[in-house]
């Protein structure tokens, strides 16, 4: 509880300027959903043929799911508020739509019959009888969207438009949860106090709104007073990467890199990339969009990143028990280099290439694919975590083992992260999995990173030996590449600055500002 | 004043009303009278355009009302509701100052009518100008209706079925009360009932309509005189009571 309120302490500056942010991006969603949502409800509730088209219309968009959403909204309207309001419009829009047609379908056929009678025009009908009797199931939609609003806003953090979902997604994947309820807790009394503020002006006559709206005004106006910094170069980093030593704070301890910085989510940093939105991101040094959007990595020249080696841990009993698997591993050790995993990745993940055929075919190319055995000597449990270089891997040790012994493979893919696939391993659920020195030392020993472990070769001897020590697992031979954190730009961005590497990078920075 | 010439008006393929004329005179007072179904809410509703006939033409001093704007001509034409039709999220005073207001009176006019008119209908502007319609019993709302219709002072009052929510003493009490108002007897009324008494007791002629067609128009005795037909003769005589 203290370690609590020491964080929020410590981060109060942060936590306020968040929030406003939240706060901003929430009613200004809304407040463009009202400005849209009402008057359609008004037509449909006018033109009942419209009905099914545009309530359907507007439940699909409900159904995509944000992430995807923002990925689409990249290309148009870039990174930052602009998309993650228009997505949080998009998601508003629907409760409101409906209740305003449920609202005006549900105004008493007499009371519209005698507004009529009485010689009121059609804008008079829907503005002095309809509209101010349909108001509160209308501000019941408005409700729902705000508070629907104040939640999926998080999801701001992931395209560089702040709010909350900074500290929330930073703190899950830094495993901080003070970091996480500092992010939590704000959001859910913002939901609250929106709820209980309209709840309130539910209950208000006609005649109080002004009042209401003039309110909403001043808090919009307050929230929208958040600072948006712009620099020449801007870089994207995941919530991870902005918190770890071997991440963003590294990069400003070592290098002494200055450079604006936004959050952002991986999964659409490198399109933002690709589309000029950013200059510089945090991304992993085998990743097949590096290739499909024509990246470069910064060389790490003082070494800040650790190595992440990939090579697979087995147990031990496994190897006594069938002598030949070890050796049929260790027919890829030093095989595969940074830029052919990358290539192998890149033909799965953008050329739609299965992994059972990309591992064939390198396999082949590399004179190692054997006949399969269909051996009956026994079955080898294989386990991998649920990504596109995992799956290649597997692909890979299954031909190998099964072409050259009379073991057979079961697999046992998508274990969710490295803590499920690590218990499996100990748990004597698989026998085997391919893992990264770097997460050996970092998430499982929780080594904290000294100087000599930034060096390839002592990191793997140290896992290897903790490993042996501790879990009685055997690390075998190292594949070759090396799956890092790594500082990417555009290549020809980079060509045009001539920058190379990171201090390439702080070194170009560093003279534009004079 | 207003004359209905060979109206047709069909729902659904189906004539709700059928080959129905009539005049009403300045000052007149029409009473259509017939069973439910007869087609005579929907020919009162053609008279203030609520619903435009297929066939026929309506002239209201002597102009085709299709050359009004519908709400200058409903502006015009007071129009009381079985169901009151009150606004239920204005006051007793915003409900009868709906039309005034349209028509731009000053708040000191509206102000002055509604007090007047609230106290010829037996009600106060302390007691009941700031409440709101569900906080009255059926025949205060039933007299705030007919205020509201009278607001303006139109020349022209449509009714239909206006005491057709009230219970058989109430509903006497106020016909009587209306029937003795002096805002009432200036008036041209249309007047839709179902109830033979209030035929008899508002009415200076009375149209018996059946199956969408105006069987007979005529005085209270010249239909009980001369029925035109044995419905006529049946309507007037034997069924006298209120369903």
């Amino acid at each position: 509880m203290n370690d609590f309120l020491q964080f929020l302490q410590s981060q109060s500056g942060k936590l306020l300027e968040q929030t406003l942010t939240h706060i901003h991006l929430t009613l200004l969603s809304v407040a463009l959903a009202i400005l849209a949502g009402v008057p359609l409800g008004i037509l449909i509730a006018r033109k009942q043929k419209l009905v099914g088209m545009i309530l359907g219309f507007a439940g699909v968009l409900q159904t995509i799911p944000s992430i995807a959403l923002l990925g689409f909204l990249i290309p148009l309207l870039g990174i930052g508020p602009k998309p993650a309001i228009f997505a949080l419009f998009l998601y508003a829009l629907l409760p409101i739509i409906r209740n305003t047609y449920t609202g005006i379908r549900g105004v008493d056929a007499t009371v519209r019959e005698a507004a009529v009678a009485m010689g009121m025009t059609n804008g008079q009908v829907l503005f002095k009888a309809e509209m101010p009797l349909a108001m509160p199931v209308i501000l019941a939609g408005i409700r729902t969207a705000a508070v629907i609003n104040v939640g999926v806003a998080t999801l701001a953090a992931y395209i560089a438009a702040g709010g909350l979902g900074e500290f929330i997604f930073g703190g899950i994947a830094l495993n901080n949860t003070n970091m996480i309820l500092a992010g939590a807790i704000p959001a859910a009394l913002l939901a609250i106090l929106f709820d209980f503020l309209l709840s309130r002006a539910q209950k208000l006559s006609m005649r109080h709104f002004r009042w209401a709206g003039a309110a909403a005004v001043i808090v919009f106006a307050l929230s929208a007073m958040t600072p948006a910094a712009k620099g020449k170069l801007l870089a994207g980093f995941t919530p991870e990467f902005m918190g770890r030593e071997d991440g963003w704070l590294g990069l400003k301890r070592i290098y002494h890199l200055r450079i604006p910085t936004v959050v952002i989510n991986d999964a659409v940093m490198y399109q933002a990339l690709h589309e000029e939105k950013l200059d510089v991101v945090s991304g992993y040094s085998t990743d097949g969009r590096i290739r499909a959007y024509n990246l470069v990595i910064l060389d790490d020249d003082q070494h800040i990143f650790p190595p992440y080696y990939a090579a697979p841990v087995v147990r031990k009993d496994a190897l006594e028990r069938f002598p030949e698997l070890g050796p049929a591993l260790d027919l890829l050790a030093g095989r595969i280099n940074d830029s052919v995993m990358t290539y192998l990745n890149y033909r799965v993940d953008f050329l739609h290439e299965s992994p059972a055929t990309v591992a064939r075919d390198f396999l082949d190319k590399q004179g190692l694919l054997k006949p399969q055995r269909h051996g009956k000597k026994g079955v080898v449990r294989m386990g991998s975590k649920i990504f596109t270089e995992q799956y290649i891997l597997c692909e890979m040790y299954k031909l190998l083992v099964e072409g050259n012994t009379e073991l057979s493979i079961s697999s046992k893919t998508g274990l969710g992260g490295t803590k499920i696939c690590f218990d499996a391993l100990t748990n004597d659920q698989i026998d085997f999995y391919p893992e990264y020195t770097g997460t050996g030392l970092l998430v499982i020993l929780q080594q904290p990173l000294t100087e000599n472990l930034r060096n390839k070769d002592s990191a793997y001897n140290f896992v290897r030996d903790r490993f042996e020590q501790q879990y009685g697992l055997r690390w075998m031979q190292p594949i070759g590449f090396n799956n890092a954190y790594a500082l990417m730009m555009r290549e020809a961005a980079a060509a045009q600055f001539g920058i190379r590497s990171i201090t390439g990078l702080t070194r170009y920075l560093n003279t534009q500002k004079n | 004043m207003i004359e209905a010439s060979q109206l047709y008006k069909a729902f659904d393929g189906r004539p709700a009303v059928q080959d129905v004329s009539f005049t009403v005179p300045e000052g007149g007072r029409l009473m259509l009278l017939g069973t439910s179904g007869s087609g005579k809410t929907t020919t009162l509703r053609m008279l203030n355009r609520l619903l435009d006939p297929d066939n026929g033409k309506i002239f209201f001093r002597g102009k085709d009302t299709r050359t009004f704007r519908p709400e200058d001509l409903r502006r015009q034409m007071g129009y009381v509701m079985q169901q009151y039709g009150l606004f239920p999220h204005y006051t007793v005073a915003e409900n009868i100052a709906i039309v005034p207001k349209l028509l731009g009176w000053d708040k000191a006019r509206i102000r002055q009518r509604t007090e007047a008119l609230l106290q010829k209908l037996g009600l106060s502007w302390e007691a009941h100008a700031h409440q709101y319609p569900a906080q009255l019993s059926g025949g205060q709302q039933q007299r705030v209706g007919l205020a509201r219709a009278l607001a303006a002072d139109p020349p022209v009052l449509l009714m239909d079925e206006p005491f057709g929510a009230l219970d058989p003493v109430t509903r006497a009490h106020i016909r009587q009360e209306f029937n003795e108002l002096d805002e009432f007897k200036n008036k041209t009324v249309v007047m839709v009932t179902h109830d033979i008494r209030d035929a008899l007791e508002l009415g200076d002629r009375i149209g018996i309509m059946d199956k969408g067609r105006l069987i007979q128009t005529g005085t209270p005795e010249e239909l009980q005189q001369n029925p035109a037909n044995d419905f006529v003769a049946a309507f007037l005589h034997g069924k006298t009571e209120a369903p």
